[in-house]
């Protein structure tokens, strides 16, 4: 996954809506938490992925966001807030800021925009979280590989 | 090609002895790995031959043939095998790929065939007859190697509540909880199984088996897979080895392995443990019904009989060929780097031939934090243990330990793995499951995880066993001292004794449903199944367990699951847990002693403060109801090179 860091670029994910090969999951009823929330899995195209998540903020003001990835290869990756996707050392002072946009209590994470992912394994573990000024607050999901028609 | 280690200066004669010694055996003293693999040709020839003893005993049967790391090469499900009925008079079949198939329901005693009353965990489950198949091939090709060919029956033999089964007042089984391995929730395993995707180890859908017919086939020496039968509807084990059983699924499977059989030299029955042969068959060739020249060509096999079975992530429906082991495309191969020295290590890899472990620093981001450098020299040093221990479960006598090291830290992140050349492929999964565990239960916050993950019950008994802030106080549990804690007597084997705190009571007990073992990652494989029936359109994730989610590694801490016997222990830094090491592939004693002495000596060689548990917080200071747990129990004299009888004393 490592040299496809570039390739792999945006999902927008919102459950029960689809629009062509790009996702969203509804905002009102996904939040983050301090334990971990589990969201849910996602089936994508992987020729031509692109998922973007919307979360509940509730009273929380978050400072900085990120998205990181495991691949079942055993890659950990984190993305940049100009899409790109770099090593992780999974410690979570290396974590950079997302800057994703805040809205009406919202928060939108742009995590994988037309991607080619043909290559790689699935499932990959997508970890979505924000910090504010007290907690650090995430949530994690599963890509799947969306069996072709 | 032999690498010679660095000649130091002013050696002894002995020393330079000890020198050569080393030099060769931890080079490349062991022949290559042979270049072999099963064909379609020869996959086809095991499925005709089985086929042919099925009808020769007017029986059905599902057939699966793997390679050595889990490539599910064909499923063949024959019409009418197994059962139409579950446990509870619900009609079982189901179309997999328009194939009508069977069920077999889960027992653990085949005396019952709707499943023992009582029992609970996977106990009167029932999957398709070609998922049982699939983990029975897996299972034989998993647990053997060059030095040793174990079948599903062997592993019947180790995994119960006593060794042997029936024995009273022995000990549990050496490998008691390996069942729960392999899974399809585990993080480590290739969940794809296909022709493009072929690096292993793959998951089973329902880990290892213990049902007889799951047998090692193997090409001029060489392991290449195994072949799985199931036919009787009933996935179990052998609950009385004091007997020699007429197994149609096994005498099925022998059959499949017609020109394929193990060397005779490493069947398991030419191997001992606590002076006890394994088990390989019950049965030989002269017992089968039908004759090799006989067997028609599957390409001639008419229709009627049955049909390949296409079925969820595991066969898509096409016969393909093996893996050759040792080659990138299996995910196994000879480390290429000089990461562990001169030492003939071997590595995974992924699709595009490149470690997916290979060592990094622990994610903790503390100060105490394993260093890469530090997990590259504790795995070094553990390997040079193996290669000079004297292996307990290969032959010939005289073979070195092989085995896979697996590091982690304290969020259960892997930080690295790599393995003897030759190590069974089973110790792959487990020697992860090993490190977490040891981790895991030492950990501060394993109480309050396990509470999280509505797992209370097992706190409250551990703390009535061990005192109220057991599993919060940072004691140091060893895989062994967490193993004395899941056995169905406590102490381990002394029947009419009361159960351990992460056990069943032995009237609920059985292989199929061990207690915290089970209870852990049950939801998973009940997620996994009905995905494959095509209940649910979700498969099980790739992280067992519910406990808690670590954001380091978007997974619990054990997200393969735990394992519960020896062969770990935790790593510290001076007073600080920081990790946990685990080692499998052979004897239990061998895997505590590779992880514990590999360990210390990594400790003294760094001078960094990392090494094992101070014994003020090991686990065998603490003394339940009258008895010590144990922490790790080296074997005596083990050494190929050295005349030490003790080498773990005092350490």
């Amino acid at each position: 996954m490592k040299r496809k860091i570039k390739q792999i670029a945006m999902i927008t994910l919102i459950v029960g809506i689809s629009t062509g090969p790009s996702q969203v999951f509804s905002a009102d009823s996904l939040r983050l938490s301090v334990e971990g929330a589990t969201l849910p899995s996602t089936a994508i195209e992987i020729e031509n992925a692109s998922i973007n998540l919307t979360i509940d903020l509730g009273n929380d003001a978050p400072l900085e966001t990120f998205v990181t990835a495991h691949t079942p290869a055993g890659a950990a990756l984190q993305r940049t807030n100009l899409g790109y996707w770099v090593p992780w050392s999974g410690k979570l002072r290396d974590l950079v800021d997302n800057f994703n946009s805040r809205k009406d209590n919202q928060i939108n994470f742009k995590i994988l925009k037309d991607e080619d992912l043909s290559q790689e394994l699935f499932p990959i573990r997508i970890m979505v979280a924000y910090k504010t000024a007290i907690a650090f607050k995430f949530g994690v999901f599963e890509l799947l590989n969306r069996p072709s028609e | 090609m032999k690498i010679l280690l660095p000649m130091p200066e002013f050696l002894h004669f002995r020393k330079i002895l000890l020198w050569l010694f080393l030099s060769l055996v931890m080079s490349n003293g062991n022949p290559a790995l042979a270049q072999d693999n099963l064909s379609i040709t020869d996959v086809k020839q095991v499925l005709a031959q089985a086929i042919h003893e099925a009808q020769r005993r007017n029986v059905g049967a599902a057939i699966a043939v793997a390679d050595r790391t889990g490539n599910i090469l064909a499923v063949y499900n024959m019409l009418g095998a197994n059962r139409q009925f579950n446990a509870t008079g619900v009609d079982c079949t189901v179309a997999l790929g328009n194939i009508p198939v069977g069920c077999v329901v889960v027992t653990s005693d085949p005396k019952h065939p709707n499943g023992v009353p009582g029992k609970g965990g996977l106990e009167q489950v029932d999957v398709p007859g070609p998922v049982a198949a699939i983990a029975k091939a897996i299972t034989g090709a998993y647990l053997s190697s060059r030095g040793n060919a174990f079948t599903t029956r062997t592993a019947s033999q180790i995994v119960q509540d006593h060794f042997n089964p029936r024995e009273r007042f022995s000990p549990s089984g050496p490998l008691f909880g390996v069942q729960f391995s392999q899974l399809p929730c585990s993080d480590l395993t290739i969940s794809a199984n296909n022709s493009i995707v072929t690096i292993g180890p793959k998951r089973s859908p329902l880990g290892l088996s213990a049902d007889p017919g799951g047998i090692p086939l193997y090409k001029n020496g060489e392991p290449v897979g195994a072949i799985g039968v199931i036919s009787d509807g009933l996935y179990s084990l052998d609950p009385n080895i004091g007997d020699y059983d007429n197994s149609i699924d096994e005498l099925i499977a022998l059959a499949g392995t017609l020109g394929f059989a193990a060397p005779r030299n490493i069947l398991g029955s030419r191997i001992t443990v606590e002076g006890k042969t394994f088990r390989y068959t019950d049965k030989a060739y002269r017992s089968l019904k039908s004759k090799i020249t006989e067997a028609t060509s599957f390409d001639l096999i008419d229709p009627t009989v049955g049909a390949l079975t296409p079925i969820g992530t595991y066969f898509d429906g096409n016969i393909r060929e093996g893996t050759i082991f040792g080659t990138p495309a299996s995910g196994y191969r000879a480390n290429t780097t000089n990461e562990y020295g001169p030492l003939n290590a071997f590595v995974l890899v992924d699709t595009n031939n490149q470690p997916r472990f290979p060592p990094r620093d622990g994610t903790e981001g503390t100060p105490d934090a394993l260093t890469a450098n530090e997990v590259r020299a504790i795995i070094r040093n553990a390997l040079t243990i193996a290669f000079r221990a004297r292996a307990q479960i290969r032959r010939p006598l005289g073979d070195h330990a092989q085995v896979t090291v697996s590091v982690v830290d304290t969020n259960g992140a892997i930080l690295g793995i790599a393995r003897t050349p030759d190590g069974p492929v089973f110790g792959t999964d487990v020697s992860l499951q090993k490190a977490r565990t040891a981790a895991f239960f030492s950990n501060v916050n394993a109480a309050d995880e396990l509470i999280a993950a509505g797992l209370e019950n097992y706190v409250l008994q551990v703390r009535s066993f061990l005192g109220p802030t057991a599993l919060n106080d940072g004691i140091a549990f060893a895989d062994r001292s967490g193993g004395n804690l899941s056995r169905p007597f406590f102490p381990d084997g002394i029947d009419g004794a009361p159960h351990g705190p992460l056990s069943r009571p032995i009237k609920e007990w059985s292989p199929f449903n061990t207690g915290l073992q089970s209870d852990l990652i049950a939801g998973n494989i009940v997620a996994h199944r009905s995905f494959l029936l095509g209940l649910s359109d979700s498969d099980t994730e790739a992280n067992c367990t519910v406990l808690p989610l670590r954001p380091e590694t978007s997974k619990s801490r054990i997200s393969n699951g735990i394992q519960i016997f020896p062969g770990s222990v935790p790593i510290f830094r001076n007073n600080v847990l920081v990790g946990g090491i685990g080692v499998s592939g052979d004897g239990i004693d061998q895997d505590d002693m590779i992880s514990f002495l590999g360990l210390h000596n990594a400790g003294l060689e760094l001078g960094t403060g990392v090494g094992n548990a101070p014994r003020h917080l090991r686990a065998d200071l603490l003394i339940a109801q009258g008895t010590r747990l144990r922490y790790v129990n080296c074997p005596f004299s083990p050494f190929l090179d050295s005349a030490d009888q003790t080498p773990c004393t005092g350490k």
